[in-house]
This record gives C-alpha cells, sequence and structure tokens, in this order.
C-alpha cells in the first residue's frame, strides 16, 4: 500500500510538473486542444487506476507516457471516427496559418505512425531514448532505429528540395 | 548531409508551441480515478454477479456488432480505414509507385512515398476478378493508388460544396475503366452518399471506403451489370450530403465523344495526303465530314498522334509539343490561320523558322541539338504582320526527351536518357 501512495504522488508530481508537456504531445495526436486536455486527464486517471501495473522495469514517466498516450490515440480513433480530424498536424498547421504542402511538418505528418509517435516524444516532451522506449513499448535500440530512420526519410525530402 | 534536427525542432515549435497550463486539473483526474482523498479506490463487492456479467458482456456483443456491421450499412457510422494497419505492399508494388517518380517533367513528379504503400481493399468484378487497391501517400499532401492494370494520382483539393447541376468542382475523382468498372475517390468529408444514376435501371448506392491520414479520401469501386449496361448504361455518378443535398455530380464521363473526335468516322480518307514531312516523320490530312481536317502524325512507319477538330474547336493560335521515340524527337504543332510562322528557339540560341501548311507546322530535331545545351526551349508563332500571337515552354532538363546513346540510372532500377 505504501508503494502504492508514494507511486500516486509521483504521478501527481509528474502531472503537476509535465502537464503542458503531456498536453502538447496529446494535442499533436489528437488535433485538438480540448480533446487532448481529456485524454492527458483520462490517461492520467487510468495510470491512477491501473498503478500496480508498473511493475518498476522502466522509467515511471515513460510508463505514464504510454498510459496518456493510449487515450489519445483513442480519442483521435473516436475524432476520426466522427469525422472531426483530417490529419492532426495538418489540422493544426491550417488553424496556425503555416500551412505549407511541402516542408517538415508535412513531412512528419506523412511518417509511419511509431516513427510519428517518437518524434514528438522526442522533441515536443524532451524524453530521453530509454523513456521514449518506455512510451511506446519498445527496446531502447528500436527508438534508436526508429528515430533514425525518421531522420532518413525527413533529410531525403529535404535533399530532393534542394536538389 | 543535412542535419535535420534543428529543422524538426523549430518547424514543430512553430507548428504548435508549448501550450499553457492553466487548463492542469489534478483534483478533476482524482475523481475521473474514483480514488477518494487519500489517494485509495473504494472497492466495491458484490455488485456485479457472473450471470450479470455475463448478460451485459452479450448485451455489449449485440451493440458492437450494430456499431461495426449494421450501422455503416445506415450510414450512421462512417467506418474509417486506419491506412497504416493496412497490408505493406510487396516489393513489387513498391517498384510500382517507384516508377511513378521516375522521368516525369520538372514539377510533375508526384512525388509518392513508395515504400508506404498499403493494400487498403480488394475489389472484385462481378465475374470475380479481383482488383487489389494499392494506395500511397505523397510528400504533396495526396496519394497515388493502382488497383488492377489502372490507377493515377490525386493532389489534395480542399473539399468542395457546389450548387446543384453537371459540376464537380474536384469533389469526386472519378475514372472508367474498360467499358463497366467505375471507381475513383472522393475528398470531400460532407459526401454521405455516392450514386450511379442510369439511364433507365434504377440508382445505385455505392459504398465508401474511407481511408486514414495521410491518405484522408473515400475510394469506391462499381461494377456495372449487363443488365444496367442493357437499360442505356450510367448517366452519372452523384455526390449527396447526409441530407441527400447534391454536393457533386460528373456526368461528362458517360457522354459519348462527339463524332468528329474520331478519324475512322468522319474521315475523308479517299482524300487524304501528306502536306509536311521532316527527317522521318511526316502529317498527313484528310477533310472531315463535320468541318476541318483530320490529320495522322507518324515518324518512320509508326503513327504517333491523330485527331479530328473542327476549326472552331481550336482556342488557342498554337497547340503543340515534342514527340520523342528511342531514335527521334519531333515537334508538331496545330496552328491557327491567322499564324504565319512558327520560330523554335535552341539553348545555343540558333533558331529555326516553320511556316504552317494547312494549319500544321512540323520539324524534325537533328542529332546536334540533342544534347544538353543545344535543346529546344521555346516555340514563339507570329502572325504574318509579325505580331507576336503564342510561345510556348519546352524544359531543356527533361529526363528521356530526348535520345542518347547511353542511358543512365534515373531511381527505381530504371534508365532513361539524361
Amino acid at each position: 500500500m505504501a508503494r502504492g501512495k508514494s507511486i500516486v504522488v509521483e504521478i501527481e508530481s509528474l502531472y503537476r510538473a509535465r502537464y503542458r508537456q503531456f498536453l502538447r504531445v496529446a494535442t499533436a495526436i489528437v488535433g485538438d486542444e480540448a480533446a487532448a486536455h481529456d485524454a492527458v486527464q483520462e490517461g492520467f486517471a487510468v495510470a491512477l487506476k491501473e498503478r500496480r501495473s508498473f511493475r518498476g522495469e522502466g522509467p515511471l514517466e515513460g510508463w505514464v507516457w504510454r498510459v496518456v498516450f493510449n487515450a489519445a490515440l483513442r480519442a483521435r480513433r473516436a475524432r476520426m471516427a466522427r469525422r472531426e480530424v483530417s490529419d492532426s498536424v495538418e489540422e493544426l498547421a491550417s488553424r496556425n496559418g503555416h500551412v505549407d504542402e511541402v516542408g517538415v511538418r508535412a513531412w512528419v505528418a506523412a511518417l509511419p505512425e511509431r516513427q510519428r509517435l517518437a518524434v514528438y516524444l522526442r522533441y515536443y516532451a524532451d524524453l530521453d531514448y530509454r523513456a521514449i522506449a518506455s512510451a511506446l513499448d519498445v527496446e531502447v535500440g528500436t527508438v534508436s532505429a526508429t528515430l533514425s530512420a525518421a531522420h532518413r526519410a525527413l533529410r531525403r525530402s529535404l535533399e530532393e528540395v534542394e536538389r | 548531409m543535412i542535419d535535420v534536427e534543428p529543422l524538426i525542432v523549430s518547424e514543430l515549435e512553430v507548428l504548435l508551441p508549448l501550450p499553457d497550463g492553466g487548463r492542469a486539473d489534478w483534483q478533476d483526474v482524482v475523481r475521473r480515478a474514483g480514488l477518494d482523498r487519500r489517494g485509495v479506490v473504494p472497492r466495491v463487492r458484490g455488485r456485479w454477479s457472473l450471470g450479470y456479467r455475463k448478460s451485459l458482456a452479450l448485451v455489449l456483443l449485440a451493440v458492437a456488432a450494430i456499431v461495426f456491421l449494421v450501422a455503416p450499412a445506415l450510414g450512421i457510422v462512417p467506418p474509417v480505414l486506419d491506412f497504416f494497419s493496412s497490408k505493406p505492399a510487396p516489393k513489387q508494388v513498391i517498384h510500382q509507385f517507384d516508377l511513378l517518380n521516375v522521368g516525369a517533367p520538372r514539377g510533375m513528379s508526384p512525388r509518392v512515398i513508395a515504400g508506404q504503400t498499403r493494400l487498403v481493399t480488394t475489389y472484385h468484378r462481378h465475374n470475380g476478378m479481383a482488383f487489389p487497391l494499392w494506395v500511397a501517400p505523397t510528400r504533396k499532401g495526396g496519394f497515388c493508388f493502382t488497383f488492377g492494370y489502372s490507377g493515377g494520382c490525386a493532389a489534395r483539393k480542399p473539399p468542395t460544396r457546389s450548387e446543384p447541376g453537371d459540376h464537380n468542382g474536384g469533389a469526386i475523382g472519378l475514372g472508367r475503366y474498360g467499358s463497366t468498372v467505375l471507381a475513383g475517390y472522393v475528398y470531400d468529408k460532407h459526401i454521405a452518399n455516392l450514386e450511379v444514376r442510369f439511364k433507365h435501371a434504377p440508382t445505385v448506392s455505392v459504398p465508401l471506403l474511407w481511408v486514414s491520414p495521410p491518405i484522408d479520401a473515400g475510394f469506391f469501386f462499381y461494377d456495372i451489370t449487363r443488365a444496367q449496361q442493357r437499360q442505356g448504361g450510367p448517366v452519372a455518378v452523384v455526390a449527396l450530403d447526409e441530407h441527400g443535398k447534391e454536393l457533386a455530380r460528373v456526368a461528362w464521363i458517360f457522354r459519348p465523344k462527339p463524332a468528329w473526335f474520331d478519324p475512322r468516322k468522319v474521315a475523308d480518307l479517299s482524300k487524304k495526303h501528306v502536306i509536311l514531312r521532316s527527317g522521318n516523320a511526316s502529317i498527313a490530312i484528310a477533310p472531315s465530314r463535320t468541318g476541318g481536317n483530320c490529320f495522322w502524325l507518324r515518324e518512320g512507319y509508326g503513327p504517333i498522334g491523330t485527331g479530328c477538330a473542327p476549326p472552331r474547336y481550336q482556342t488557342v493560335p498554337m497547340a503543340g509539343g515534342l514527340s520523342h521515340g528511342t531514335d527521334f524527337t519531333v515537334f508538331s504543332a496545330q496552328v491557327k490561320p491567322s499564324v504565319g510562322r512558327v520560330e523554335l528557339r535552341f539553348q545555343d540560341r540558333t533558331q529555326v523558322v516553320l511556316r504552317p501548311v494547312e494549319g500544321f507546322v512540323l520539324y524534325t530535331l537533328p542529332t546536334s541539338h540533342w544534347p544538353r545545351g543545344h535543346r529546344l526551349i521555346m516555340a514563339v508563332a507570329y502572325s504574318t504582320a509579325g505580331k507576336q500571337l503564342a510561345r510556348q515552354t519546352f524544359d531543356p532538363k527533361q529526363v528521356g526527351a530526348y535520345p542518347c546513346s547511353k542511358p543512365v540510372p534515373i531511381g527505381a532500377g530504371e534508365t532513361a536518357c539524361p
């Protein structure tokens, strides 16, 4: 019970310290800040309820990221089913008035899902490879390979444009 | 080598700045988790019996069945296929998509991301013939697709809500494959129903398969039956919103081509004669029974192009281009009677002047104009008084437009003349 209570405290600390980063990544996934906030709240609530399933095999933060991630992906699927979302990244770009058909943003949007999520976690959440691995439920080496593949794809796109 | 990391950071920062934390509400999280103030989940014992849980499971199963099976058919829940969850394409299909990027004129490449090609679904004709639909996103935000032996690429277009009538406005991408298959895609998410309307047969509603981003489009496929063909065939494909309001209509594709279009039907072949020769190329014409002439453009023994058009259908002073084969490049154009001469300008500042004959000009480019630095860059049409009437530019860097002795690799395992 003591460990359970201390995890609650840790999760609360994480929430208070990193809410903005969670909201940012969730918004990138869901495509709408209000829906993203709901996903973050729901994700943390699930993390609290399921805290005993955290076995301490990686950083707690990575595990919470995974739970919030899944909540965001569920929210995104729900929005897609209601046709409220076209492509979250492009939608955001459009809303911010920064649409450019050929650009890093469009290329990030075109990355395979795992690469895209890894990019979000690396650059929006500033997570290290170990935490990203825990969040994506993959090995650290896979994170490295995934981010390398994303970089390669983006570099290729850039080089094509510069040619 | 480009360091992409700073670019990613700055672009993502612009795209989505760090939001403020004003919404943060830990108590809301605690409430949602059902915890008490001490952070403990209150236990409720004996609330649901096994029988109750079984019944609940059955009810949920029935609801799920309704949601996933019945509702889409009623148009209540639009099914959206997750693109990246679909089956990845094998190497040979990826290669086919790779080829789409190869050799296109500058700016015309679809920039398809062939490695992300997925099998979205497999359609079937009435005779059982399968049409696997392969789709890949492009770096331009659109997608390319193939099914069966056909396909194409689609640029992203904004959703269009048009007024009723015979119109499209980019809402429906429709192709006709063979004599019976209608297939294509739609972008406009207001489209809830797509109908094929027939001359006499009853209207048919065609299911749309919506595919998630980065494709973000709905696909359709319909094989017209013999009975429907016998009853006059289709006359239009119509897109409707959920209230039945017409958003788009494509009808032109079903209209028979005008008779004047086909030389075999309207040309007086007894009067066919050659009017122009240049190298091995020639242009022959014959009067059309619907006015004007039909023409036949040939190089050596092979036909390159043919057509008929009454003079009133030529709206521009000069309409032409380059035709090329493994050992020739030919410039030809049809010009209005007002055109007195056509000037061809080359990269090496040399020029060639062509005089129209019966509304046509023809020029086989000599080998001296094949290498880069000597290629055609512009054709300019002048009136007899010397007034410039039209100009047409050519990209001297277009791959494959000129013959060469040593084709070079151009990607995807293909070679072409640079």
